[in-house]
């Protein structure tokens, strides 16, 4: 049975706190302290500190037990995670959530660690197959789904990661993490890499860009910034520099070539992905402008099965099937040819979109309605994308319906948007198609109100859909017909109008690709209507005000 | 109901909120001392990193988390609108 050192480096700096550097040893020191006030029991890392969080984990490992990582601190899913263990007591620097919880579990509050004192603490060999955290992931009903990871699984992937987080050979970088050390990213990353291999990982407010700046500035240099998409593109709409990054590291969606390209000019730093998730942890990594050939870690091996899939292979860790299509390019590279559809992924959080669909559908008056993803590749600088809702509930309103979801939907899925139809834009197999929703979600912004009322028919102009639209690939096979989302779409960027303010549509007659679509539309009332030749094929009416 | 209507910079505020998270719903619906985060609107914390860059380009005004208390400021419109006031360059 093979075993690896709790600590990779106890003489090492492995934190970089606003105040003070700490050592690993400093770090044994707090979790022996602490692992004798624990009680026999897992424990569930309430722990935001990214520091307190990893002398809680040390500890219970040390305990010889698992920490749970939550996948959200919201009082509804953390009631929930509390009701799954029951046995187990909790950890936490920060005052609880007023959440209920099983009666008896303990509450160990950390106000400050232990200092320690001279001489070495012990660093114990813990065994490869012992289990060291449970990670929830919301699986496709929405029920939390948790994933056991052993020590020795942990302990490969961050040497074998070492590359990685080593932007300078030979010179220990500090990673200045803007993700939470619960999530499976955060936690490979900021606690389990400078645990094994003896990087620096940074703690305090890592949120707005101003604490970035803090964070680099800090150091000490080379500084990795590991991170989001979305943070990204965000950090890149702020116009202040940041001081010197060695290297970019990004993870949790997909990011687009653009995003990475602007990066790498602004900061003149490399640009690198993960790929992974909660139940493998991260298994490739690419420099996203460079290459689309994912790498391997070395030891992991992927196993490609008749659907497109594949299973993942690692030393110490069960195998697991990836619902993403991967083709192997050599044995140690393969290509992401598409991501599965129903999970969504926002700001590291995962939920499935079956799952939100499914809540959605549970409100009273809501007659039809589903959630749409953000697209994600959305373009440097804009805003980062986020869950819209489309649907049909005559008897309610936008906002009634957002209250509804606020109690039951966690933050980072809640949609900004809930756009109200008449009818949603499903296809004659009544499937909703994402081209079809985001034509209708996403019309142009208007490019000026309309100044002066009128009540006769002006000319809005005129449309055609070509053949090769991309909204056209895939429907309606030898009998292409345009989808009224995109007719819909055409008739908004001609009115400059927003979607939103949609109220009634009928669509009569099919339009054909290469149709010369005629839109002529009257302001008061607010009303369009599409012709062919002499044939009207579709109108509509509009919300005279956006929020009417 | 309010006690005392919003001042005009607390609507302003609200209106960038708006218009900031694209959150659908009208200006005059937000309670100025609801919480952002949470049970009121129900933002998270890309929401505070996008409203903190508007903030900036439109105030001037660079939030941090370590200068003040980031709960305090992001508590509803009327502490976020106070620290705007705050800390504007005139």
């Amino acid at each position: 049975m093979h075993a690896f050192p709790l600590l990779g480096h106890p003489a090492a700096l492995l934190f970089r706190t606003p105040e003070r550097l700490v050592t690993g040893n400093d770090v044994l020191h707090a979790a022996h302290a602490l692992a004798a006030t624990l009680p026999p029991r897992p424990i569930i890392n309430l722990c935001r500190d990214r520091l307190y969080f990893t002398v809680a984990f040390c500890a219970a490992v040390l305990r010889g037990q698992y920490s749970v990582l939550p996948g959200s601190h919201a009082a509804g899913p953390l009631a929930h995670l509390l009701a799954c263990y029951p046995d187990a007591a909790i950890v936490t620097d920060t005052d609880l959530p007023p959440c209920p919880r099983p009666a008896g579990m303990p509450v160990i509050r950390l106000s400050t660690l232990h200092a320690g004192g001279a001489g070495r603490p012990a660093n114990p060999d813990i065994a490869a197959m012992q289990v060291v955290a449970h990670i929830l992931t919301s699986g496709s009903t929405g029920t939390p789904v948790a994933h056991a990871k052993t020590w020795g699984g942990l302990n490969r992937r961050a040497q074998a990661s070492t590359g990685l987080f080593t932007p300078v050979p030979g010179r220990v970088a500090t990673i200045v993490g803007t993700v939470p050390p619960y999530h499976m990213y955060g936690f490979e990353t900021t606690v389990i890499q400078p645990l094994v291999t003896g990087c620096i990982s940074t703690t305090g407010p890592a949120l707005f860009p101003a604490d970035i700046r803090t964070r680099l500035e800090q150091g000490p240099q080379p500084c990795i910034l590991l991170t989001t998409p979305l943070h990204l593109r965000t950090f890149l709409a702020d116009p202040t520099p940041l001081p010197p990054i060695a290297r970019v590291i990004s993870a949790t969606a997909p990011l687009d070539a653009a995003t990475a390209e602007r990066a790498e000019r602004c900061w003149q730093a490399p640009v690198f992905e993960i790929y992974g998730s909660t139940e493998t942890g991260s298994i490739a990594t690419r420099r996203t402008t460079a290459t689309q050939a994912w790498r391997l870690h070395s030891g992991i091996r992927l196993h490609p099965r008749p659907d497109g899939t594949a299973s993942i292979h690692a030393p110490d860790t069960t195998s697991h099937v990836v619902a993403d299509a991967l083709r192997p390019l050599t044995p140690d590279t393969f290509r992401l040819e598409g991501r599965m559809t129903d999970i969504i992924k926002i700001a590291g959080q995962r939920t499935s979109l079956a799952g939100l669909n499914a809540i959605l559908l549970g409100l009273p008056g809501v007659e039809d309605g589903t959630f749409l993803a953000p697209a994600p590749d959305a373009a440097p600088g804009q805003p980062v994308g986020r869950m819209e809702v489309v649907v049909v509930a005559p008897t309610r309103t936008a906002p009634d319906i957002l209250a509804e979801l606020r109690t039951r939907v966690p933050p980072a899925f809640l949609p900004r948007r809930v756009v109200r139809v008449s009818v949603l834009p499903r296809n004659e197999l009544g499937k909703l198609t994402r081209a079809a929703l985001l034509a209708l979600v996403h019309g142009p912004r208007p490019a000026t109100e309309a100044t002066a009322p009128a009540t006769t028919a002006q000319e809005a102009g005129c449309f055609s859909i070509a053949v090769d639209h991309p909204a056209l690939a895939g429907h309606f096979p030898g009998n292409p017909i345009v989808p009224g989302a995109v007719v819909l779409s055409e008739v908004f960027g001609l009115m400059g109008v927003e979607p939103a303010r949609l109220e009634q549509i009928k669509f009569l007659r099919p339009v054909r690709p290469g149709d010369t679509v005629r839109v002529t539309h009257t302001i008061q009332p607010l009303a369009f209507t599409c012709t062919v030749g002499t044939q009207v094929v579709a109108k509509g009416r509009l919300r005279n005000n956006a929020h009417g | 109901m309010a006690a005392n209507p919003p001042s005009p910079s607390e609507t302003e505020v609200a209106a960038l909120i708006v218009e900031t998270l694209q959150l659908d719903m009208p200006v005059s619906t937000i309670e100025m001392d609801a919480p952002l985060f949470g049970d009121g609107l129900g933002l998270d914390s890309i929401d505070a990193l996008e409203l903190s860059l508007a903030i900036k380009r439109q105030y001037g005004v660079e939030l941090r988390s370590d200068t003040a208390d980031k709960v305090d400021i992001f508590r509803s419109v009327r502490s976020l609108t106070h620290y705007i006031a705050a800390h504007a360059t005139p």
